[in-house]
């Protein structure tokens, strides 16, 4: 059995009836992950011992009850886990061992599931390339010249390489499902407050989601079922009560009825992807697949909104990072004329670039006499435009957009231009601005030999229809991953 | 909207950062193309529309009144950069 | 002093929240811990870790508010409000900015007999900071304080002078005791007092600058602190000096106010919704329920002391000040049916030990019921003013029954009349001059006679049969 090419749901049956073991899969996927790492640069950190010990630790147990007994699964570095460094990718909290662990990940860790490693993301997630990290760009293992997308680059690549059968990120503006696009693989963004934010380092609070990616759709929705829950520590956590995910079939031919917003497929979009799309259509709509063309006229205000809210949500979540209880503080403590020169001094050299140019965007936009203008107006838009959805959903069931506006870009290509680099989110910030769910799946190859991904957005708590829609594009493109 | 040095040095200032001259000029002036590709915004009327903070609208749950969840000490403090007589040390906060 | 002058005082009082664990967090409140003994993840600022609001906090804050008459709203919201400190943890503190719990509001209270009425703008709640000190060459902070739940109750700027305020200060710790929401005490900080004052030339309109003063730390303090901040506002203004909106603190040692930094920063707090909460919605039973649990407060219970029990203003003013106080009177009341009486042992003798052995409420020995039974022995006259204090003495220290403390003094009082009539007759005997001046009206003189048979009695003599007997044998 060559176990880099099975599925997780394959892997989690084989361990149950002990076709292998979790610390023979452990081991193994600890092995490429030493062979292939240092390229790739996918892990930030990984404790071989520690995975072990708990590989055998599961491998005792008698009764295998956990849905992902003995599974490994990557985590992105800004999930909180119990003694492991949990960077975020920045300086900040280069040394930084959490002292607990996320309720999301603890869920996982319920079921039986292995942290096989820590992986490489934008610094405090914060980008759409993977260059923003502190521990160095992590690489698109299609082609090691390319971005594996960000800020979740380090969990795509890890699946996409076959580093781990599945990894959790977290997506912001898009997180989750860019860098899965870019890496051929499936990432799903779930409705706003269904999986716990407790113990993953917030960027935006209203906007970040915990999700996972998967070789494929199925296993997605294996993990995301186990990560679903209302969590007491997180308030803005929601009791979905609703059934359960990992059962679920393919959509029946024309069950579903198919949104196609004009402004996604506007001039920005990149001509393969325009074409691939336009050929997945056809074929579904020869599947009896109804689709409908939808305006959703406040688009392209989706960028300046999601930066402002963005960034002014950053700003504040990041100001406890003073270098007083935990993380950096710069040792140089020469000519403090006063306190401010103290957080200046750690801040400014614990931050990277990009995260100082958010946080004093955000700064700006809350500032007194820009406050209305620029924080309240992008609350106001976004109320407008999660409206807009709303009425866009009377009309089809599922919203299908492109992931990205193309496939990967090469690395420092974009590095110098921020406004460039915040347009690779434009199809994907509106999910995370209105709350609503999407997924983005593999739908081929550009010229380039790049993956290139199609994406579904559903209305709130829709996930079972978005995902079953999902499986049906699946079964459609037959898409064929590095590792299979 | 273009923002002037002293405006970025009081937003500076807030966010507790500070630049050497040349990166402050790079900063602003991408600041400013930044801030004028989002002045598209004031395009859109918005009077009488209710800011959307957080996309569904649950009221905020609450918790029973019940020490739990403390934290000991050693394990605390042991993240801390500097630390003295279990107590966070910092530079002097008057004088 | 501000003849010239119209002086404008407001009062910011930051109520500590008498709960359990903390206001987003669930480590312990308490008080007397060890250094960051009392500290979560969540209030040392940990990343990834929220805030959930403690729900016995929101029920003590609608409380105090309608303590405190204010209309509770049913939506509120908790911001952040922005700034670097080290007591900090999370650089922002959580405080309810646009939408408050509550607003409006009144407080009531006799000053000098006169009833005044202060109007309030709002109550919020937030959390507490941890807290710094200050050693020179650093700064050590403990964060246990960080996160404990607060009321800010925030007056208008209604105040016309240092001891209005003062007497408002203390009438809204009376009124949040009677509530049960918070202990009030000054000293440790679970009662605070901010105070805004500005001056302007009498009659003028506009508002002069306002000056905010922090650091107080007693009731006298607050009086002090005021009157030494408007006279130096005068000074200011006399010799053509600008007042500048600053904080300054208050030096009890020195007697004066002290501008808090040498150069005063543009504050910019950048409030905005936090959105890891959501917004607190409350409906109208909920907050029905709450006020039914709401005890009589303070002015009601001056109100019916004085018409129930026609007490005077005074007398039921004092009692009224603690709510121990007043309902322990009304224990004594209900079971001596004397309040005149009970009132005056309560207010002379009790207060006394009170005050002097400076003990808290539930450390007292002395119980009503016993006190109560103490005072019918008098009202009976089984026992003389004399053996009466020196028993309520012991039973304040041992919480004893006045009946245990009699016996095993040997206070038995002397009943026998032959024995009371033959040292009347004696005393007859040795002061004619006084009999006949008793008999031609000095009536006062009685009082001298009751003196001399307790004094051979020992004390133990019935005081009533002595009257008795003394006004048979004095007859002429
Ligand atoms: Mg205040
Ligand atoms: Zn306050």
């Amino acid at each position: 059995m060559n176990l880099f090419k099975q599925t997780a749901t394959e892997l989690v049956s084989a361990l149950k009836t002990k076709q292998t073991s979790a610390v023979e899969l452990c081991s193994s996927y600890l092995k490429k992950i030493a062979d292939l790492n240092p390229e790739l640069n996918a892990f930030i950190s990984f404790n071989s011992e520690a995975v072990l010990k708990r590989a055998q630790t599961l491998d005792d147990q008698k009764e295998k009850k956990g849905k992902l007994h003995g599974l490994p699964i990557a985590v992105k570095d800004n999930f909180c886990v119990t003694g492991t460094q949990t960077t975020a990718g920045s300086k900040m909290l280069e040394h930084f061992i959490s002292p607990y662990t996320a309720t999301c990940i603890e869920k996982l860790e319920r079921e039986g599931a292995i942290v096989i490693g820590k992986t490489n993301m934008d610094e405090f997630a914060m980008g759409s390339s993977n260059e923003n990290s502190f521990f160095g760009p992590c690489k698109n293992p299609w082609n090691l010249k390319y971005v594996p997308g960000g800020s979740s680059g380090g969990s795509a690549a890890a699946v996409a390489a076959g580093l781990s059968p599945v990894a959790i990120g977290s997506d912001t503006g898009g997180s989750i499902r860019q860098p899965a696009s870019y890496c051929g693989v499936v990432g799903i963004k779930p409705t706003y407050g269904s999986i716990s934010r407790y113990g993953l380092i917030a960027f935006a609070s209203s906007l970040d989601q915990a999700g996972p990616i998967a070789r494929n759709v199925s296993d997605a929705a294996l993990i995301l079922d186990v990560m679903i829950d209302r969590d007491e520590k997180d308030s803005t956590s929601v009791d979905r009560k609703q059934p359960s995910l990992a059962q679920l079939k393919k959509a029946a031919k024309g069950s579903l009825k198919i949104g196609l917003p004009k402004e996604y497929f506007s001039q920005h979009l990149e001509k393969t992807t325009q074409n691939k799309i336009k050929e997945l259509l056809e074929n579904l709509q020869k599947d009896g697949f109804q689709t409908v063309e939808l305006n959703l006229s406040l688009t392209e205000m989706a960028i300046p909104v999601y930066y402002i809210v963005a960034s002014s949500e950053a700003s504040s979540n990041l100001s406890r990072f003073d270098g007083v209880r935990y993380g950096f503080r710069n040792k140089d403590q020469s000519g403090l004329s006063d306190l401010s020169d103290f957080y200046k001094k750690t801040r400014s050299v614990g931050f990277g670039d990009e995260v100082k140019r958010r946080i004093l965007l955000g700064t700006y936009s809350l500032s007194s006499g820009y406050y209305d203008e620029y924080y309240i107006q992008a609350a106001r838009v976004r109320r407008l435009m999660a409206n807009e959805f709303t009425s866009a959903f009377k009309k089809c069931d599922v919203i299908l957009t492109p992931t990205a506006i193309g496939a990967a870009f090469p690395l420092g290509d974009q590095a110098h231009d921020p406004i460039k680099m915040y347009f690779n989110d434009i199809y994907t910030v509106t999910a995370n601005l209105c709350g609503l769910p999407a997924i983005s799946l593999p739908l081929g190859l550009d010229d380039n030999k790049l993956p290139i991904g199609v994406q579904l957005m559903a209305p709130l708590f829709a996930e079972k229809a978005m995902l079953e829609m999902a499986l049906a594009i699946e079964d459609c493109v037959q898409f064929k991953g590095l590792t299979q | 909207m273009s923002i002037k040095k002293s405006e970025f040095d009081k937003v500076a200032h807030l966010a507790a950062l500070e630049f050497d001259e040349d990166r402050a000029l790079e900063y602003q002036s991408q600041f400013n193309k930044i801030l004028s590709y989002f002045d598209k915004l004031k395009e859109i009327k918005t009077d009488n529309v209710e800011p959307l903070v957080t996309p569904h609208g649950i009221a905020s749950p609450l918790r029973k009144d019940k020490v739990e969840n403390q934290i000991d000490r050693e394990s605390l403090l042991e993240s801390a950069p500097d630390v003295k007589d279990s107590l966070y040390k910092v530079p002097p906060v008057v004088g | 002093m501000s003849k010239e002058y119209d002086v404008v005082i407001g009062l910011e009082i930051h109520a500590q929240l008498s709960t359990q664990s903390k206001c987003f967090s669930s480590a312990s409140t308490d008080f007397n811990s060890g250094h960051n003994e009392n500290v979560s993840l969540v209030c040392a600022g940990f990343p990834g870790t929220l805030p959930v609001l403690n729900q016995q906090a929101v029920d003590l804050a609608i409380k105090a508010a309608l303590a405190l008459n204010c209309e509770i709203q049913t939506v509120s919201v908790f911001a952040r409000k922005q700034y670097f400190y080290p007591d900090m943890p999370k650089g922002y503190q959580l405080t309810q900015y646009e939408f408050p719990i509550a607003r409006n509001g009144f407080v009531e209270f006799f000053l000098n007999g006169e009833p005044h009425r202060v109007p309030l703008e709002r109550a919020h709640m937030e959390e507490d900071a941890g807290k710094s000190t200050h050693h020179g060459e650093y700064t050590l902070i403990n964060l246990n304080r960080a996160g404990v739940p607060l009321l800010e109750i925030v007056s208008q700027p209604a105040l016309t002078s240092a001891v209005e305020a003062a007497a408002y200060a203390r009438a809204v710790r009376q009124a949040l005791r009677y509530a049960e929401v918070c202990d009030g005490n000054l000293e440790e900080g679970s009662l605070r007092c901010d105070c805004n004052v500005s001056i302007k030339p009498k009659g003028q309109q506009e508002l002069g600058t306002k000056v905010e003063l922090k650091n107080i730390n007693s009731f006298r303090f607050i009086e002090k602190a005021i009157d030494y901040e408007i006279q130096r506002q005068v000074q200011c203004l006399k010799s053509g000096e600008e007042i500048i909106q600053e904080t300054r603190l208050y030096d009890s040692v020195k007697n004066k106010t002290f501008s808090m930094r040498k150069k005063e920063e543009a504050n910019d707090y950048r409030y905005f919704p936090d959105p890891d909460l959501m917004p607190l919605i409350l409906n109208n039973e909920d907050i029905l329920k709450i006020s039914r649990q709401l005890p009589e407060g303070p002015i009601a219970r001056r109100t019916r002391f004085t018409k129930h029990y026609q007490l005077n203003d005074q007398d039921a003013e004092l009692l009224v000040s603690e709510r121990e106080l007043a309902d322990y009177f009304e224990n004594l009341v209900n079971i001596t049916q004397d309040p005149k009486l009970s009132c005056s042992w309560l207010t002379v003798e009790f207060l006394r030990l009170f005050n002097e052995s400076g003990q808290k409420w539930h450390e007292l020995k002395l119980t009503s019921q016993n006190f109560a039974d103490l005072i019918l022995k008098i009202k009976m006259g089984e026992l003389s003013g004399k053996m009466a204090k020196e028993v309520f003495e012991t039973m304040w220290v041992t919480g004893q029954t006045p009946q245990a403390v009699i016996q095993e003094k040997g206070m038995v009082q002397i009943k026998d009349v032959s024995q009371i009539e033959a040292w009347i007759d004696g005393i007859i005997k040795e002061n004619p001059k006084m009999v006949l001046d008793y008999q031609s009206g000095k009536e006062k003189l009685f009082g001298f006679f009751v003196g001399q048979v307790m004094k051979l009695s020992g004390g133990q003599a019935s005081p009533e049969i002595v009257n008795q007997t003394l006004k048979k044998r004095l007859k002429k």
